[in-house]
């Protein structure tokens, strides 16, 4: 077992696991943050996909021996009590999310690319370690497109 | 199955782990590491922790080689 402290969405959390254990893992079963999903668990798909010190991760490629220290956002850090992140709502407007497996990472990415936009070629590229099986793309594009034309605000 | 893990503090502390003990593998980015761990073909073993070495974290470049920084995420 080994100790780490780290933050999640702004919180100070400090717990003890495998030192092993997945970030994905910790935190489903420890901190009962069910919004990060596992799709492949071999960092192919991104549906586990978080924030970690400003960079976008894999949360099942991470140890709980490499998050000593460091600050994670996940999916539900995003929204605040009451209103929606713009992603989001986006994303609920234009259809962007079916099945909402790939969603959350989906969100995570994009968000990540709305703050680094010199980081990828473009919002495809961008998005493109991200699967999404049911909605064929065009409605999270346009979805990501309209928050980059800030169309969305919070609600 | 059981994994251990070393965390260093200097890349003197690292080399001593290695020489002192048999069955450690150096850790960094951990991304295939992860995926043999979650099926299971990997032996129990201790990992030595390189990632949060901060003498591995700039790029240096040398006349004739590089030496990367270790890489910060998987």
């Amino acid at each position: 077992m080994m100790q780490v402290s780290f933050v999640v969405n702004g919180k100070n959390q400090t717990l003890s696991a495998a030192p092993m254990k997945r970030l994905l893992d910790v935190l489903r079963e420890d901190l009962s943050l069910t919004g990060t999903k596992e799709g492949c668990g071999e960092g192919e798909c991104g549906a586990c996909a978080v924030i970690m010190d400003g960079l976008l991760v894999l949360s099942c490629m991470v140890p709980l021996c490499q998050i000593q220290g460091k600050s994670i956002t996940t999916i539900e850090g995003l929204a605040d009590d009451a209103n929606l992140h713009p992603l989001q709502h986006a994303f609920h407007e234009n259809g962007g999310a079916q099945c909402g497996m790939c969603t959350p990472g989906m969100i995570l990415a994009a968000l990540y690319y709305l703050n680094n936009p010199d980081e990828a070629e473009d919002l495809r590229e961008a998005l493109a370690g991200n699967q999404c099986r049911c909605t064929g793309y065009t409605r999270i594009f346009k979805s990501v497109e309209a928050v980059g034309r800030n169309e969305f605000r919070s609600r | 199955m059981s994994f251990e893990v070393v965390n260093p503090h200097s890349i003197a502390e690292a080399l001593d782990a290695l020489s002192a003990e048999a069955n450690i593998v150096p850790l960094a980015g951990a991304t295939d590491v992860m995926v043999y761990l979650e099926a299971h073909s990997l032996r129990p073993c201790t990992f030595l922790n390189l990632q949060q070495l901060p003498e591995l974290k700039p790029i240096v470049p040398g006349s004739r080689s590089v030496i990367w920084r270790s890489h910060d995420l998987s």
